[in-house]
């Protein structure tokens, strides 16, 4: 394994999903080659950063209008009284594959 | 500093009926399950709740997919209005969240090719492979440099700044946690693709949030005898 193979399977490695072959191939890579274990460790710190710094937090202020908003919506559509345009939701709000 | 989470979220059960509004729990199902139930019969307040559950996740996922949050703030409630309104078609084979989330993303691509700001996502990419160039090694604990408010700050920007094929793969597989096949599913694509785009989202973050994390090169001192 050089450089090149080992970025194609890097994001299956940080993500436990390599077979365990490419596996193999890649730590005895990472061995031998100090930048790469840096992009490995490095592109590791970076998923940790963004699951654990809660990344796009809705504000409070923000989620109380919406429920406002939305239950008025609701309301609306279902008296009649108003088009809340939202049509038909399955363009892929099926439940297959899951 | 705590970089571990999401702190003082309350249960399920508590935050359905909770006067603020909580996140959603990470095991909702059976509570979803009586929830929807009851939507179904019309009630107000299983629907309320319902949102209460799912908005902070349905947002999180509509932000990062929009990057505006005027259009987020749409999406959430256009995508919960289409969920409420076709509750009936949820029929209970996969987790009501997993079915909500579906409807939030294919309102947030859907925004996104309106306003002709997605180009197609299976297109292949014309500069070539991405090669890594900041190969500095980061701080023994770069979280521990920032508090958590700054280091978020940081990171939406950087993941902002993704092209948007990149971003959406970023934004389903490492904030929303969806496992690749069902990412791919959602956005039309084969897996391989998708995870191409997941790498290189995910390289180009590493290379952006580098500079902020990597020790600053310390100036290498004067020789003695010099410039004097």
């Amino acid at each position: 394994m050089n450089c090149r193979h080992l970025l194609d399977a890097l994001s299956d490695y940080l993500d436990d999903q390599a077979a365990a072959s490419v596996r193999a191939d890649l730590e005895a890579h990472l061995a031998e080659c100090r930048s790469c274990t840096v992009i490995v460790e490095t592109s590791r710190r970076t998923l940790r950063i963004v699951t654990d710094v809660g990344s796009f937090e809705i504000p409070d202020e923000l989620s109380q209008r919406l429920l406002k908003k939305t239950m008025a919506g609701l309301a609306s559509a279902r008296t009649g009284s108003g088009d809340p345009g939202t049509g038909n939701p399955e363009s892929g709000g099926t439940e297959s594959g899951s | 500093m705590n970089l571990s989470g999401e702190p003082g979220h309350p249960t399920g059960e508590a935050a359905a009926t909770g006067a603020s509004i909580p996140s959603a729990a990470p095991d909702t199902e059976g509570v979803d399950r009586d929830l929807v139930a009851r939507a179904r019969k019309g009630e107000t307040e299983a629907f309320e709740a319902l949102f209460r559950l799912h908005h902070r996740a349905v947002y999180r996922t509509l932000l990062g997919i929009t990057g505006r949050p005027e259009d987020a703030e749409d999406a959430v409630q256009t995508a919960f209005l289409k969920a409420f309104q076709h509750l009936d078609q949820f029929q209970g084979a996969s987790r009501f969240s997993t079915w909500l989330t579906r409807i939030a993303i294919n309102e947030g691509l859907g925004r996104m090719r309106q306003h002709g700001r997605l180009e197609s996502l299976d297109v292949e990419d014309e500069e070539g492979e991405f090669m890594p160039r900041n190969v500095r090694a980061w701080d023994d604990d770069p979280e521990a440099l920032r508090s958590r408010a700054q280091a978020r700050e940081l990171v939406e920007r950087e993941i902002l700044k993704l092209p948007a094929k990149y971003r959406i793969a970023v934004v389903l597989r490492d904030i929303q946690q969806l496992p690749a096949e069902e990412a791919a599913q959602i956005l039309g694509l084969g897996v391989p693709t998708l995870k191409t785009h997941l790498l290189r989202g995910r390289l180009q973050l590493r290379e952006a949030l580098a500079p902020h994390f990597a020790p600053r090169r310390t100036p290498a001192p004067a020789p003695e005898g010099r410039g004097r």
